[in-house]
């Protein structure tokens, strides 16, 4: 699915602005990960830091940072975590949250609430895919994918 | 005070850590929506600042900073690394998304980078922004930028270089020169610029300051009221301060120097002899810094820094695209060196031994 060119997958979490993704994993974590709205918006990504893991991070405070064309920000976290794993090849090479945001993950996460409670302000499916065109429209956000 | 209205408010010259430690504190009292939106100045005492990703090992030569007094510190903000002392303005707006036009992260750093370049013509000279974040006169660099975006609240900053001096800078960045010399001090000459060396001499500071902010009401309509620095940000300053001063802030990028080798290479062809100088992250293979030197004659001479300009940050594997992409766009004459002379040195120095 996709809206404006920015690539949607339904089975996914979102937060209500479509900033980043969430994933629940079978083992009780969450993998989590920028949508193609967010790195359409940041451009090229030069730069990715992962707090080290076992790192606890309260709802507010970033996973992760990320740095394109001078700017630096914040991936924003919307859930009280503990780092487990951050992605090395994400780390190594972070134009690959260009090229394929859904499958370049960030970072791998272990929710301090069980995970049904961590994840319950974000949503899903058709929900979802109404607020990440909402977003499309209100910010004019065309999705452009990066190229090696 | 309507949407128009900013307050400015100048903190002054201070420590490194101060500024830094102020940067949080206004984005958490802006994130709080306990302050209008600001558009701050502020000089520093001798410093270097490494960008928000950066090393400072790899960056800076620490042990010319300790010996000479000159602090270290890191920005909230991305870049590279650059040297401050009282001869520099900075100047940074604080504020929600929503009182910048919208667009992308690059087009709102543009618009920026636009108000500011058009608030220095002012004074006089004749200011352009240049992709990606830089502004510029007659090809040499005058201001750099660098934003953070946390959430809806944006802080972007850059800087004017009333002076410079160029032979400290060159000691304290990590410079891909072969020798610190006159001549790398002439090179540098060549992209960088101040308004002493434009003018003849260095306007006073008010008057920059003044440039500055008409600039940014003819180009973004935004009125300014002059301000104390808010009660807001001042409460959050303690905490800011020990955040910013804690070894872990400096030390939460601490990548050794030997990742990042410098690294040369010299091509001699038809067109001359063309050296290149490089510092290649090998931490995800991509070159930081690239330098051109040697015996050759390229029209207009600023396409070689523009050059330079575009393989910074690029993955070791686009060089060739990137630099045939560069030459493609514009008129050139290298007088016999070809496009792919300047790819072809620049893949060697990779591949050489550091």
């Amino acid at each position: 699915m996709e809206f404006h060119g920015c690539e949607f997958r339904a089975e996914l979490y979102y937060d209500r602005e479509c900033q980043i993704w969430a994933r629940k994993e079978d083992d009780g974590t969450l993998t989590v990960g920028m949508t193609d709205i967010s790195q359409s918006i940041a451009g090229k990504i030069l730069h990715v830091r992962v707090r080290r893991p076992g790192t606890r991070r309260p709802k507010g405070k970033p996973v992760a940072t990320i740095e394109s064309g001078k700017w630096a920000g914040p991936v924003p976290n919307i859930f009280d975590c503990v780092i487990v794993l951050a992605n090395e090849d994400v780390l190594e090479d972070p134009n690959l949250l260009n090229i394929e945001p859904y499958e370049a993950w960030i970072a791998r996460v272990q929710p301090v609430a069980p995970v049904d409670i961590a994840i319950k302000e974000m949503v899903t499916g058709d929900a979802a895919f109404a607020l990440y065109g909402e977003r499309c429209v209100r910010d004019d956000i065309h999705c452009e994918r990066g190229m090696r | 005070m309507s949407a128009a209205d900013w307050v400015v408010v100048d903190t002054g010259l201070r420590p490194a850590h101060e500024h830094m430690a102020l940067d949080m504190a206004f984005m958490a009292a802006c994130a709080a929506g306990e302050i209008a939106n600001c558009f701050r100045f502020l000089r520093f005492e001798p410093s270097a600042l490494v960008g928000f990703h950066q090393s400072p090992e790899q960056e800076l030569n620490l042990a010319y900073c300790t010996e000479h007094g000159i602090a270290v510190q890191r920005r909230l903000t991305g870049g590279g690394a650059i040297i401050f002392d009282p001869q520099q303005l900075g100047w940074e707006l604080v504020c929600r998304r929503s009182a910048l036009p919208g667009g992308d992260m690059s087009s709102m750093a543009r618009i920026i980078c636009e108000a500011a370049a058009r608030g220095l013509g002012h004074l006089g000279i004749d200011a352009q922004f240049r992709p990606r974040n830089d502004i510029e006169v007659e090809g040499r660099k005058i201001s750099g930028t660098g934003g953070i975006m946390d959430g809806e609240v944006v802080l972007f900053q850059g800087t004017v270089l009333l002076d410079l001096d160029i032979a400290t800078m060159l000691r304290v960045l990590r410079v891909p020169a072969e020798k610190l010399d006159a001549h790398a001090i002439a090179s540098v000459g060549e992209r960088v610029t101040s308004l002493r060396h434009l003018l003849g001499e260095a306007p006073g500071l008010a008057a920059v300051e003044d440039a500055l902010l008409q600039g940014f009401t003819e180009h973004l309509g935004m009125r300014f009221v002059p301000a104390p620095l808010p009660q807001a940000v001042a409460e959050r300053l303690p905490a800011a301060l020990a955040e910013v001063t804690a070894p872990e802030w400096l030390g939460m990028q601490g990548r050794g120097r030997e990742w990042m080798p410098q690294k040369s290479a010299v091509l001699r062809v038809p067109g001359g002899t063309l050296r290149a100088e490089i510092l290649l992250d090998q931490f995800g293979n991509r070159l930081r810094q690239v330098h051109f030197s040697g015996d050759y004659f390229v029209q207009p001479r600023r396409a070689v820094v523009d050059l330079e300009a575009a393989l910074r940050n690029i993955h070791l594997d686009d060089l060739r695209n990137v630099v045939q992409a560069f030459f493609v766009e514009r008129e050139w004459d290298g007088f016999g060196l070809l496009p792919e002379n300047f790819a072809d040195v620049v893949q060697r120095a990779a591949e050489a031994q550091s």
